[in-house]
């Protein structure tokens, strides 16, 4: 059922700052499809859905025209080869997708060598700057608070300035590393936040730290419960599904 | 403990390690392991310790690995890098998703399998996949030609569990001998687990706290191979 203020211009407007996506080892075409699917039934504006390459000809075959599409690169351990990597990307600009996200290798980031985190976003944005909207992801949950600056600095050096800060799949988003970001970079960067965002007032912190765009499996549910603050719906009423 | 030659060792970190392969290349060594499998952008740092330290260890990177829905394209062209560095087995990792869908793109890359050169080794997930389909999986396993299966207990957060001895059992009647079944068993299986997974027919296991779980070459009596 659609909820019924999806038509209310602040509800869209909130919507736009999501993304939602179906990604994962054991998702079928099948999954996919439903997800997409009920996304375009919700009627919500959303920024963009999020899929593995394999499946972007059925999500496009669904969301063509209506929601970016969004692949990430590597995702979501990062382990993958460079050579590999920039091959994803190549792979990515030829199908023309709307934003992607490139999941650096996170033994840099582990290891501090930031010369190699910078060489590596250095590459990514050289081949998809002006073609390509990329946030680089530092699964900042595996670093401490030094490691999570540093890695912002390397990525800005590297001509990046999107940074998702973790893939979700089970490493999730805190406050305090949105706050961190945000304290050390004032603006510089475009902080991503994904994995483990379920509630509006998760958003509602991150939207006061400049945040434009989050990564969230509970899409409806969160724009569920912003209408109903606005009050255009009764908690029986429920969301969008 | 474990038989070390039952025993493939698993170095494969969600939260990269280099220090933690290393060791893990050392102490498969010791123990008389013969195969090692790493991530794939890992293979250049165990490959470069095998050789300086002159160890006898296979590596193998998994392309793929943990997910295996990256685009075929895109694990050949890390296959044909791997095939270049490391002296190990090729070994990638077959999203189950698309397989499941009997997808143009998961017959591709099952076809590219076959048309590898040398040993392979396909990773999927077995908990994923309904009894009924495990002989479509067996013969398809067997007709690209891989030497061994391994079954993958996936990413945590995908709620997939791992494969249980019933199951392994049964694709093992399917399996008949065309390819050898690999249990993957993350950190914290226990050795009785793995024996039942032996037991039910699995021919290895891929084993994370391989240091722990199995016995030296020297204190079984048994060559290392």
């Amino acid at each position: 059922m659609i909820g019924t203020y999806v038509t209310d211009p602040r509800v869209q407007a909130f919507a736009s700052v999501f993304h939602f996506g179906c990604l994962g080892e054991e998702k079928t075409q099948a999954d996919v499809i439903s997800e997409a699917a009920k996304l375009r039934r919700s009627g919500l504006n959303i920024e963009a859905f999020d899929c593995e390459a394999s499946m972007l000809p059925a999500a496009r075959d669904i969301l063509g025209g209506y929601a970016k599409l969004h692949v990430p690169i590597a995702y979501p351990a990062g382990n993958a080869t460079l050579k590999q990597k920039l091959y994803q990307l190549e792979y990515l600009l030829g199908q023309g997708i709307d934003d992607s996200c490139y999941c650096l290798d996170y033994s840099n980031l582990l290891e501090g060598d930031w010369e190699a985190v910078t060489a590596e976003t250095r590459q990514v944005m050289d081949l998809c700057r002006d073609r390509l909207p990329m946030a680089m992801v530092i699964q900042a949950t595996l670093l401490d608070d030094r490691q999570i600056v540093a890695a912002c600095e390397a990525i800005l050096q590297g001509g990046a300035n999107r940074v998702k800060m973790n893939t979700g799949y089970g490493w999730g988003t805190s406050l305090e590393e949105v706050d961190l970001v945000h304290r050390h970079f004032n603006g510089r960067i475009d902080i991503h936040p994904s994995g483990n965002v379920r509630t509006l007032e998760q958003v509602d912190y991150f939207l006061s730290r400049g945040v434009s765009i989050v990564h969230s499996a509970s899409v409806f549910e969160i724009i569920a419960a912003y209408a109903q603050r606005l009050g255009l719906t009764s908690p029986a009423e429920g969301g969008a599904s | 403990m474990i038989p070390h030659k039952s025993i493939i060792a698993a170095s494969l970190h969600l939260e990269p390690n280099r220090a933690a392969i290393l060791r893990d290349i050392h102490r498969a060594a010791a123990r008389g392991i013969r195969h090692v499998v790493v991530n794939e952008n890992m293979v250049a740092l165990a490959m470069a310790e095998v050789q300086s330290a002159n160890l006898d260890v296979s590596v193998s990177g998994i392309v793929g690995y943990p997910i295996g829905q990256w685009m075929w394209p895109a694990k050949k062209v890390a296959l044909d890098e791997l095939s270049q560095i490391q002296n190990g087995p090729l070994a990638v990792m077959h999203g189950v998703g698309p397989w499941l869908d009997s997808t143009d793109q998961s017959a591709a890359e099952l076809k590219g399998i076959a048309d590898l050169n040398g040993a392979v080794w396909v990773m999927t997930s077995l908990s994923a996949i309904p009894e009924e389909r495990l002989k479509a999986l067996a013969d398809d396993v067997a007709h690209c030609g891989a030497e061994v299966l391994i079954l993958s207990n996936g990413v945590a957060a995908s709620g997939l569990p791992l494969p249980d001895a019933k199951q392994i059992s049964a694709l093992a009647q399917h399996a008949g001998g065309r390819f050898a079944l690999a249990s993957m068993a993350p950190a914290g299986t226990p050795a009785e687990t793995i024996a039942t997974w032996l037991k039910a027919g699995a021919d290895t296991v891929l084993c994370t706290d391989f240091w722990d779980l199995s016995a030296s070459a020297s204190d079984t009596g048994k060559e290392s191979s």
